[in-house]
Formats: structure tokens, sequence, C-alpha cells
């Protein structure tokens, strides 16, 4: 192997470490007995508790067992009896196995010693195995899988070949293959300065932020659309933003976990750190009509305060809603107690998901001061021109069945009290004198229709009719039009099928994808003929709905008229009537474009919310009132802290905290070898599994802590490590004796995540788009319209130019329906925090890297880069495999390939469509299209080797 | 972790690869491959006790079971009891007379408001059949078939939302997060065909089911259980067809080098991985032939075209039904149909009891008996489940949303009716409402009972099939040891 560790690899024999391995450690051999078999019964749940015994607490169960004698032991008898006493029962349960029962007799004759669950007790640095007995390895993290190692009679793996290892490293620390730069110096330079020269430029890619953020999002269960049956989009991606760029700012992990629990609550809180919170606004937001705000109000703030004790200390508080924790030391009181923090946000499951906070994205920052120079010419310029269009003030508003309006300062009209099913508005306009050719009507968004066009459901409005009279007395006669046109309408829903004599049925409609009816719309009439008046005149504006939806009655709207020389609706169409103000109207509205990002934000002191026990976890039957605690059972509240979530923040990252660095190194080891130290990384619970290497973990964790929570000196400590760097190849002694290398004695591999998958076949393919942050971008898909029940749906309309490309974690994620990259490659529903996606191998995963639209785009464009690169197919294969997997071709390789390239070239000739189909017929000639159809298929196998998804 | 979890997981992650030393032979030399991986190649004496190993391989069932196969026919939005079997005479005397006090007392609703009147059954019943039941004279093919139903009047639920309910009855929680009723099933059983997935979904009525996907994820069990959805228009299953200018023989070229290049990464880093992903590879190549195959209803007889309805190349709830009996017969051991457009609350035509709600009868009437004549014939009813119903009842009293005077009901938890045939149920009337049909008097069974009962009728025991994740080992019937398999609806 590659000369640079071949020299550290002695190994000194370890027996002088190492504990007497008689003694039975109650952890790991006794509590996960008890766990399993008795403690359902037996434990802290006092409700469901069997003969009044508990096994969990040493006190309680020597009612059951007598030290030292086996014999004597209640629960010894029970648990080998043949008779219907056995334990556990047996229409209940299965017998405890022989080694089980042998386990407990010893446990018990050596005094059946109880020891606190391993990760409720602070972690103290471990001592690190000193280099006198433990000569391998580069760094503490090696020393400490030594001796696991050695334990388990394993030797370590040798450095990998250092083409892979440079491969491994970047694709773990940013998500995207290295430069072939980055792995030409390593190759050539294979020494530890070389190595880390790379380990720091990778840290400090911005890629990086990218790659972590995108873990952080399940973590998270972030997603573009609030979740339920409706599924509506929510502009909460600013928050996404925020965690990338934490992420490569390096901000340290405590502050990172302080500024999204309760960045609000901070004193003299940045706009920044008010943003962070929209953290556990990412809970689901229920706005079918029908719904109860309350019952779901209620789920939301259950998931938050769940999923902190979740995803910063590893407990599973969820069990402990509806009964005291059957396994882990949470009484259901304490539950709630927990969840009063939570408690007394503002938010209430509104359909508009206030409270939410403005944010202007800062990678537009830029984009607006040029707006802003724009905009201040722009003004010079209007200053010169004449009025255009002419708005006018109702004299009278009135309605067919029953609306009333308010006239606002700026002349429009404001619908308000009740809102019928259907109605007819009534304007009464005074127009000056003048040759008038056509009308203007505006709507606009507004709070009173919860910042919609419309008064219906969702904020919908459809107008069937819209009609002009000249009034004359009693006498009202119609003024037609002969053309109208929208800047914007649905579908089959144009403003042009509603100036008919006829209401139209399908009126006109507004809701668009992204923007709903939030946005201002405008509508531009032409009258048939001119309306030539010598003298002010009244006339009568009127609006219909007769939809065949009720109460899709419009918001507020304003009514203009203009002596417009030509045609005002074509104009509009074309821009040309009033353009500098149309044009200001435009600017102003890409300046004045906050992204309404919901945020936490606590309700003020004087209307803070009552927490009650809810029985059996339902939230109508209320139970004993509680005041905010933090289980009996951890380290106590910060004295100092406030009581609310900045309090709980500080407690989460407070050194007593026995959990939160353990679970987070875990973490991101987990992410780097493939498997935590602690398996079930998303329990440390007494039903979690155990740290494989508890010394590590914990020195990890202590170090961790210690030195300020940082998250890349973490990173960069494990990637460092000789364990790390190894071989990941497999030998047969470790196969045998190792299957899972839970101990480490080679590299870590494992297949990319669903992310990296595509990522990567983009980056290789040369058509991955660095474009960083903004709104999220829709990728193909083969699924072009998802419909949601009661909302209509959405159409899935592919992104244009390089944002078809962008990184998958800037992917548009509707939760009812995730781009099938997601959940193809294990992805968890984003509904509730995952800690862990499980790795699964499947045949949809196949297809989807042989057939899907993108990595077929990368296959293609692979190819046309290999043709580019050489004349000889055979180096044109070698440059392909080259760039794809980092490493000099292998002759193997290259043969079947280049039999593959010649057979299927032989095809395409004999059936030159084909090779059109394929490429899309971006080719000079026939020849040339058969030499890329064929050189695309061998792109297509290189892009799908395991090695390629593998790391 | 109890070793079968641990069992369970391993499989899930595909540690354990012997299998493949067995299913591998079909692209691959059997030969290699056990000198590749002489680390384990004690397994291969392991006698060939079925795909054991695989995630997705035949599992043994816990008990001998009744059913083999479930056909489930959700009708999304909940159709009316009262006019399809839950026949109600007293409420038609008493149509339009306000409903009692104690209907609304303390009770929330998601739409009616006021005092509301009671509203008899719209559509007229019949008595069929030698079991004697009253159905709806909007079913009249079904109604041949009344002898076959197990028809369940008293199921309720918790929920009184489409997306909770919906969740609630095919993940055992109102709330996202649960694994679906098709991933249970296939978890605990495995698949029959190994070329084709195990849990099938496919959807119509043009939207899909309110709490969407989650219906048919898997959730916390590994998505190699996750409903995988076929479609009526492209690809039958999202990329199973090779790109337009791809020939098979091309693909079958490009991925026997494919596999012989992964070989000789097996060869290298003995990564039992990469084992399993040469055999993904190639079931994938197989599915390609035997997806489309099976979707194809071309090929089937005009007159059983006819007789269900359906016309190749256009999606519809007919072809639907189709499809699930071909989709059962090549071994998919569940098979999901979600049908949209039955929440009749009467606020428009697009949703009233005089319009809408005859219209969804036709459309589904004829294709559901067709259904079931066709799985007679075949002997396969003996062994399928299929079960109808939609995720709550509706209510006996008229909604009239803001006045309107079409008729509708709102939703109603307290009782819905369901049936269920073949699979060794119990044809007959099972249950009862009270008079007005207001509530489940009569054996009530709460979904989490019904939950158990499907479950157990597939050989599996509800309280043990469970998979740990966060703290708990999660059940479809939900942590609670309350539920019950209701054994008086088993033959």
């Amino acid at each position: 192997m590659i000369g640079l560790s071949a020299a550290c690899l002695v190994w000194v024999s370890l027996c002088s470490i190492g504990e007497a391995q008689d003694t039975i450690s109650f952890n790991e051999k006794i509590r996960p007995i008890l766990a399993m078999h008795c403690i359902n019964c037996h434990g802290p749940d006092e409700e469901h508790r069997q003969a009044d015994l508990r096994l969990d607490v040493r006190d309680d169960a020597l009612m059951a067992i007598e030290p030292n004698s086996a014999e004597d032991s209640e629960l010894f008898a029970r648990i080998i009896s043949d008779d219907d006493d056995r334990m556990p029962p047996v229409d209940h349960a299965d017998a405890l196995r022989p080694e089980e029962i042998e386990l407990i007799k010893k446990w018990i004759e050596q005094g059946a010693n109880y020891e606190t669950h391993w990760s409720f007790v602070k972690p103290v640095r471990s001592d690190v195995p000193p280099a006198s007995i433990v000569s391998w390895g580069r760094n503490e993290i090696d020393r400490f899988v030594a001796v696991k190692l050695n334990e388990n009679e394993l030797k370590p793996s040798a450095d990998g070949d250092p083409h892979r290892l440079v491969r491994r490293l970047a694709l773990d620390l940013t998500g995207l293959p290295p430069t072939p730069k980055q792995v030409e110096r390593f190759a050539n330079d294979p020494t530890d300065a070389t190595y880390e020269s790379i380990v720091d430029e990778l840290l400090d890619s911005p890629q990086y932020g990218e790659h972590w953020a995108a873990m952080w999002m399940d973590i998270a269960r972030y997603a573009d659309t609030m979740g339920y049956a409706e599924d509506r989009r929510r502009n909460i991606w600013p928050w996404r933003d925020w965690v990338i760029r934490a992420f490569n700012e390096n901000m340290p992990y405590d502050q990172f976990t302080i500024e999204q629990l309760a960045g609000d609550l901070l004193p003299d809180a940045t706009a920044d750190q008010k943003l962070a919170t929209a953290f556990h606004r990412n809970t689901l937001n229920n706005t079918e009509g029908g719904t109860s705000d309350e019952e779901f109000r209620t789920i939301a703030v259950k998931d938050r305060s769940s999923t902190t004790m979740n995803v910063w200390m590893g407990l599973t508080l969820r069990c402990a809603e509806c009964h005291t924790h059957k396994y882990d030391p949470i009484s259901q009181t304490e539950y709630y107690q927990f969840l009063d923090y939570f408690n007394q946000s503002a938010d209430a499951d509104r359909n508009d998901d206030r409270p939410k906070m403005s944010v202007y994205p800062k990678e537009r920052w830029a984009e607006f001061e040029k707006i802003d120079r724009e905009m201040a010419a722009l003004a010079k310029r209007i200053e010169k021109e004449p009025e255009v269009w002419k708005i006018l003030r109702p004299t009278d508003t009135s309605s067919r069945d029953g609306t009333e309006f308010k006239v606002q300062d700026d002349h429009s009209i404001l619908p308000v009290g009740k809102n019928p099913r259907f109605d007819e508005y009534e304007f009464t306009l005074t127009v000056p004198a003048g040759k008038h050719t056509g009308m203007r009507l505006e709507v606009f968004p507004d709070d009173a229709t919860g910042g919609n066009t419309g008064r219906g459901y969702g904020g919908a409005f459809v107008v069937n009719q819209i009609r002009v009279a000249v009034v004359d007395g009693d006498r009202e006669t119609n003024l037609p039009f002969k053309n109208a046109f929208n800047d914007y309408a649905q579908r089959n829903s144009d403003i042009k099928n509603v100036i008919k004599a006829e209401p139209a049925k399908n009126g006109w409609a507004v809701r668009h994808p992204i923007d709903e009816y939030k946005v201002k719309r405008t509508a531009v009439f032409a009258f048939e003929t001119v309306l030539d008046v010598k003298q002010p005149t009244t006339l009568k504006f009127y609006i219909l709905h007769a939809s065949p939806w009720a109460g899709l009655n419009i918001g507020r709207t304003r009514v203009s008229i203009t002596e417009f020389e030509g045609e005002p609706a074509e104009a509009f169409r074309k821009k040309t009537i009033d353009p500098l103000r149309w044009q200001m109207e435009r600017l102003a509205k890409k300046r004045n474009d906050p992204v309404q990002v919901p945020v936490m934000q606590d309700r003020p002191e004087n209307q803070r919310r009552t927490t009650y026990v809810h029985i059996r976890g339902n939230y109508q039957s209320h139970g004993d009132k509680v005041e905010s605690g933090v289980p009996a059972a951890f380290h106590p509240f910060p004295e100092q802290a406030p009581r609310n979530r900045l309090g709980i923040a500080k407690w989460i990252v407070s050194p007593g905290n026995p959990l939160t660095a353990r679970v987070t190194v875990n973490r991101f080891w987990a992410r780097l070898f493939g498997i935590g130290i602690v398996e079930t990384e998303e329990d440390f619970g007494t039903q979690g599994m155990l740290p494989t290497n508890q010394p590590l973990l914990d020195w990890l964790a202590v170090d961790f802590q210690e030195n300020n929570w940082d998250v890349k000196r973490l990173l960069k400590q494990i990637v460092m490590s000789s364990t790390y760097r190894q071989d990941n190849r497999a030998t047969e002694d470790q196969l045998a004796k190792d299957p899972r290398n839970r101990f480490l004695a080679r590299g870590p591999r494992f297949r990319l995540s669903a992310e990296v998958v595509r990522d990567q076949a983009l980056a290789v393919s040369g058509l991955l788009s660095s474009r960083q942050y903004g709104p999220p971008v829709y990728p193909p898909s083969p699924i072009k319209r998802i419909v949601n029940a009661f909302t209509g749906g959405m159409t899935w309309e592919v992104s244009k130019g390089e944002d078809r490309n962008r990184r998958a974690v800037y992917t548009f994620l509707k939760r009812s329906a995730p781009h099938p990259l997601f959940d193809t490659f294990d992805m968890a529903s984003r509904t509730v925090c995952n800690m862990r996606r499980i790795r699964t191998n499947t045949p949809l995963q196949s297809f989807m890297t042989l057939n899907d639209e993108t990595f077929l785009d990368c296959a293609k464009a692979l190819a046309n880069q290999m043709r580019g690169a050489a004349s000889e197919p055979r180096n044109q294969i070698r440059y392909g495999l080259e760039t794809a997997l980092l490493h000099p071709a292998k002759e193997a390789h290259l043969n079947e390939l280049l039999n593959l390239y010649d057979e299927t070239l032989a095809e395409y000739r004999k059936t030159p469509r084909q090779a059109e189909l394929l490429t899309g017929g971006e080719s000079e000639d026939r020849t040339s299209a058969s030499e890329l159809a064929a050189m695309t298929i061998v792109a297509n196998v290189i892009l799908n080797l395991d090695e390629f998804l593998t790391r | 972790m109890h070793p079968f979890h641990e069992m369970m997981m391993a499989r899930a992650q595909n540690v354990t690869r012997r299998h493949f030393l067995r299913s591998c032979q079909l692209g691959l030399g059997t030969l290699a491959l056990s000198q590749l991986l002489s680390g384990d190649a004690s397994a291969i004496d392991d006698p060939p006790t079925g795909r054991d190993d695989h995630p997705n391989s035949l599992k043994k069932p816990m008990h001998k079971p009744r059913a083999k196969n479930v056909i489930y026919l959700h009708m999304a939005g909940s159709p009316p009891q009262q006019e399809t079997f839950d026949y109600k005479p007293e409420l038609a005397k008493r149509d339009r007379e306000e409903c009692p006090q104690e209907f609304i007392a303390g009770k929330k609703f998601a739409f009616i408001k006021g005092h509301p009147k009671l509203l008899g059954p719209v559509h007229q019943f019949v008595k069929q059949g030698e079991t004697g039941q009253w159905i709806s004279d909007q079913l009249p093919h079904l109604t041949k078939h009344i002898d076959d139903l197990c028809v369940v009047k008293s199921l309720y639920t918790d929920q009184f939302n489409h997306a909770p309910a919906q969740l609630m009855l095919h993940t055992g929680t109102p709330q996202f997060g649960g694994a679906s009723f098709g991933a249970w099933a296939t978890y605990g059983l495995g698949s029959e065909n190994e070329n084709l997935p195990g849990y099938i979904v496919m959807v119509s009525g043009g939207t899909q089911p309110s709490a969407g996907k989650n219906l048919w994820g898997s959730s916390y069990l590994p998505s190699v259980y996750q409903g995988v959805q076929c479609r009526s228009e492209g690809d039958p299953i999202l990329f199973v067809n090779n790109p337009e200018g791809m020939s098979r023989k091309i693909r079958r070229k490009s991925l026997d080098v494919l596999n012989r290049l992964n070989r000789k990464e097996l060869e290298e880093y003995r990564d039992q991985e990469t084992l399993t992903r040469i055999n993904q590879y190639e079931l994938a190549f197989r599915m390609q032939v035997s997806v489309p195959e099976v979707m194809d209803i071309s090929k089937e007889t005009k007159s059983t075209l006819d007789a269900y309805g359906a016309t190749p190349e256009k999606g519809s709830f007919a072809n639907n039904c189709l499809l699930a009996r071909r989709l059962v017969e090549q071994g998919v051991r569940f098979v999901q149909l979600f049908d949209w457009g039955w929440d009749i609350h009467g606020t428009g035509k697009h949703d009233d009891l005089n319009t809408q709600f005859p219209k969804k009868c036709q459309e589904t009437d004829r294709p559901i008996a067709a259904l079931l004549a066709d799985l007679k014939e075949r002997g396969m009813l003996d062994d399928t489940l299929v079960i109808w119903g939609g995720e709550f009842g509706r209510t006996p009293m008229v909604e009239a949303r803001n006045g309107s005077k079409l008729l509708g009901r709102d939703h109603h938890p307290d009782c819905f009716t369901m049936w269920l045939a073949g699979g060794g149920m119990k044809p007959g009337s099972h249950g009862a409402t009270d008079e007005l049909g207001y509530k489940a008097v009569e054996n009530p069974i709460f979904v989490s009972d019904f939950q158990a009962t499907v479950l157990h009728a597939l050989g599996l025991d509800p309280h043990k099939l469970s998979f740990p994740f966060q703290g708990l080992n999660q059940r479809l019937i939900g942590p609670a040891n309350t539920p019950k398999v209701r054994d008086e609806l088993f033959a």
C-alpha cells in the first residue's frame, strides 16, 4: 500500500488494557434483557405497573432479587419456572433464552449491581490509550479504535489508495467529487501535509455548507409545502439558506442550537437570529376547511417539543405523550412540563402561517441596489409623463346579495361584512368629460382577505362577467367592450371570456402555482366604441360572481379610465400603454418583494397559555395544570436562564448535559462512516443500541464541547485519522469477524445519499450549476402534475437554464409528493424529524440511475465531453472513466467498455434513427449521431457502476 | 434490540447476502461468486428454504392465513352509508325533521352549523340475496354478489377530517409518519413474485387522496416496502422504460458489461452491497418486461374488458380493478386502489347526492362486481381479501352549507360501513347502528380492530408485527394492547 502509512503499522498487543472480563456489566448485558422482557410491565410507568414491582430501580427490584444468591431470588425462580407463574407470562412473550438466564444468574451472584444508563451519565474525557501501548495511527481516534480492534482480534488496514481516498474525502465533506487537480496533487505527493491541505480546502469550499444542510433538512423535517390534505406552498427556504451559511461560516454548534431554538428571544436579536427560528416552523399546518386549528396547533407544538429532545439529546419523548415513558425516565407530567416551553408560541395553525417575518434574501442585495438606482432614474422620467389612467373614486357602491364596501384612501374598494355565496358588485363612478377608450381593473391582495386577492376558499375569486353601463336618469345603456387583456389568468380562465353579453362559464381566475392569490392582478378593457362625453357622466361598473363554487367573490379592487389614443387592451398586452409607470410598478414589486417566512414568536406574558396534561394524549381532555420544567432525571435547568425556549436551548448546550455532545459527534461520525458509534442515532435511551466504542465517543464528545463546539474541527479530526483513511477493501478475516465493520478494521464503504447520487452525476458530466441559495427549483420529474384534494394541484414546471441542474438540496420539496429521487433513495417523509436514513438497495433505484431524464442528460453530456477529449474511442472511454471515478482507468474496464462501444455503434449504424432519438438529434450528421449514441450508452454504464454510486 | 428486529434490520439493510448467491445464478456464474465470498461459503450449503434473506423475500406467516393477498378499494372522500348499505327506515320517516338535540350537543362537525335537519336516504334500497341484506338501488351489479359480502356497519374512527382519517385507517395514526397497511403486510410476508413489487397502488378519479403518498409510504420501515404507484399514463412504474433510442438488446448488452465490471468490483472489495446491486439491476431488467406485461390489459378478452367496463390506454377505476386482478394473479401481495370523488357534501353538483353520488356509483359498481366475479371464476376469491370503504362515515343530517339547497352529508366518525369479501370472511351483515344511523351501537368496531383483523387474516399477529423506531416497537395497530382481532367476521 502507499508508503506513507506502512511504517506506522506497528501493532502491539494490548492485553494490559481492558477490564476484567468476568464482571457482568449491567448496562451492557443486563439492562437490555430487562428492557426487552420486563420493563414494559415492571418499569417507570405506574399506571401499567404489574404486581407493584419495578425492576429498573435497584431498591425496588430488591423485592424480587436477593443479591449474591440467584437461588433465593424470586426473579430468578420465575424466569426459570416451567409453571404458569413463569415470567414473562406464557401468553405474553417467549421465555428468556438460556444464555440470558445464565447472565441474570451470574449477575445476581455478583451482587446484582445496577448502573445508571450509560448515556445519562455525563461523559468524562476518556484517557487516550498511550502511544507506548498502541503504536498504530495518527491521532487519538485511532488509539481508541485500535483498542477495540485488539479486543476483537482484528488488525487495521493500511491507508486507502490516494485517488479513491481523496474522492471519498470530497464526497463526505462536500457531497461532490473532488477536482481532478486535487486528486492529482495527492496522488503525486501522498503526504499528510498535502492531505491536510485538501481537507482544509474542502472544509472551506462553499459547497460544504450545502452538503451538511441537506442532512439537517431531514432532521428539521424541512419542506416547501405545509403538508396535510391541501399541502399548500410555504416560503421557508430563506431558513434553508440560513443553515447553509451557518455551516459554511462554521457557526459553533451551541450557537447553531440556541439560534434555531430561540434566536428570537436573544437580547437585541438580529434578523438572522429570528430567521433561524424557522427551524421549528417546519411543522405541518392543516389548512383544510373544517379542521380544528387548536388540534393541529397542539400537534405542531408536541412535534417541536419531541423533535427538540430527539435532535439534540437522542431521546424519544413522544411515548410520554399518552402515558409515562415505559423505558426512559420521563413521566407524563414531565412531558407536559417540557411542552409548556413550546406551548407559548404565537402561531396557531392559521391558514396564512402567521407569525411571519419579511426576509430580503442576502443573495439579492446587489440586485436590490441596482433596482433602487433604476427606480430613481425612472421616477425622474415619470414626473414629466402625463397621467394615462384616471383613477375613479366610486360615488356609490352596492351589491345584489349583500356584500358591503369600504372605499379606501387610494380609492380602492374593499368588500366587507358577509361574503355571499354568489354576488354581483355594483360601483357607481363619475367619469370626466373626454374621449375615453377603455377601463382598467386592479385587484389587490389585502390583509382583510388574508393577504389574498379573493374572498373565497384559500383566497380565491372567480369573476364571471364584467360590464359597464352609462347611466342616464333611470336608464342604463350597456357600454360593450371589444377586447380585454389580463396580466395573468389560469388556464381557460381568461378575462376575455367575461366581457360578453352572457356570463362566462369559466370566469376570470388567477391562481398562480407559486404566488397563489397573493399578488396584485390587472385587467384592461377596450370599449367597442369610444365613450365621447362632453360633461362628467355617471357609469355603473358591474362585477358578477356566478361560478359553480360558492363564495368566490373578488377582494379589494380599483377602477380607472383612460383617454389613451389607440386600443388600450392591446396596448396593455404589448406594454405600450403608460409603459414607464408600468415598468415602475414592476420594479417596485421586485424591490419590495420580501419573502414572508414563518418564524417562532412567543405570545406576550399576559397571554401565556396554560399547559395541562392531556389525558391519553388527547388535546381535549385536560388533566392537571403544569408549570414549565425539565425532566428530573437530567441535569438541572441553568440557574440564570430565563424560563422559556431560550432557557431550554441553554439547558441543552449546558456543560452538564450528558447527551447533546454525544448525540452530535455520533451524528457526524455516522455520516462519515455510514453507521454511528451508537447505531441508533435517534435513540440514546435505554431502548437504543449501545455504543461500540464508548471511550471514543465520550472522548470525542468532551473534546468537541471543550473546543467551542467547532464542527469543522470535529470533522477534520475524524478525516485526519488513520481509521478514516483506511483502505475499504475487506479481507476474509474481517468479513468473518466483523461483517458490518462495526470495529473499523477497514475503511468505510457505503452508497451515496440521494442528493449526492444526483449531484455527483451532474458534476462529473459538467452540468452541475454552482448557483447557490434562493427559491426552490424544479428539475425534470416524470410526475408532471400533482393533484391534491381541494386545492386543484400543481403542475411541475421544469425550471429553465441552469436551475434545471442545481444541487438537490434546492429541489422543491412537496410533502405529499416529493421528487422521486428522494423517496427512491431512502429519504423518509419530511413530516416528522428523521435522524437517520435506512439505506436500501432496490430495482427502483436502478431504474432511476439508468433511465431518469437527468441521469440520461448526464450520460449524454459526459459522452460529449469524452468525444471532445480524444480522437480514439479507447482514449475517449479512458477519459470518461477517469472523469467519473477519478483514478487511472483499468485495462479490464477499458476493454469491456470499448467492446460495448463497438457493438453498440454497429447497432446504431444499422438503426440511425434510434441514435438520433437517444441523442436528441443534436449531432451534425448520422455518423456522429451513431457515435454519440454509442458513447452515451458507455457513459450510462459508467454512471451506474457500483464504484460510482459508492464512496 | 430484539434478535428478531436485529434480523429484520439486517435484512432491510441487506447486510446478509446469502440469498444472492442463489438468485444471482441468473446472470452470473455461481462458481465464481461462491469463490468470491468464500468467507461466507457455508451459506451455499444451506438448503434453499425460500428466499429468506432478501428484504422482500417470502416469509412464513405467523399462523395459518385465511387470505394471501389483499385488494383494497378505498373510496376517497367517504361514501354515505345511508345511501349504500346502512338502510334506516326510521331516518326515512323522519326526513327533514330537526335532528335530536343529543346529536349536536357538545359535538363538532367539519361544516354543519346550527341545528341541522335529518336527511332520509336519498336513494331507494332493495333487500337481496339469501343473506337478506339491504343494498342501494344505485349498485345493481354489486347486488348480485350480496351473498359474498361481509358488510360491517358498525365501524367507527376518531378522526373527522379526510387526511387524518385516511392516515388513521391506513397507517394506524392520524398524524403523518406511520407505515402503511400494505407496507406492513409486505414487511411481514414478503412478495410472491420477485419480478414485481409486493405492494402496488393505483389512483383514479383525477385526484390523489387527501393524505397523498403517505397513505402508501413505508415511513420507518425500509423503503423497499413502500407502495409502488402504477400509473395509467406514461411509464407504468417510474423509469421502467428504456429511453427512446435504447433498444432492449442494447440495454442487455450494457447491463452485461455493467454486471461484469461490478463483479470485478465485488471481487476486489468484497462488499456485499455490490452483490445486491448486481442483483437489483438484474431484477430491474426483468421488471422491464414483467411490469408492462402485467399492466397491459389489451390482451384480455373483449368479454372480460366489457364485464369490467375497462378501456385499454385510458386510466379509469374500471381498468384499475382489472389490473388489480392481474397483479394479484401474479403474486402481488397488496393492491390498493384509491378512487376520488366520494366527498358528498352537497355544496354543488360536483358533490351532491343526486348527481355526483349516482355518477360515482355508476363508475364503480360494474367494475367491482366484475372483479368479484372474475376472482371467483378463477378460484382466487378464497385467498384474496377484497375490502371496500371510505375513511369515515357521513352524518344522518343534511349539511346545507351556507344554505345550499343541494343534498349532501357532512363527515361523521361515529359510524360507517365497509365490506369485505373473500379471504375467509363470513358473508352477511355485522354490527349495527342506532335507528337513525348516528352511532355504532351493536358490536362497534374501531379502525384498529379492523386493522388487527385484516392482519390476522393474512397470517400475521397484529400485536407482534412491529418495528423498532423512536424508542418504541411501532405497530400498525398502535402502541396500546386494546385492539382485538374480531373473530366474528371470519367464516
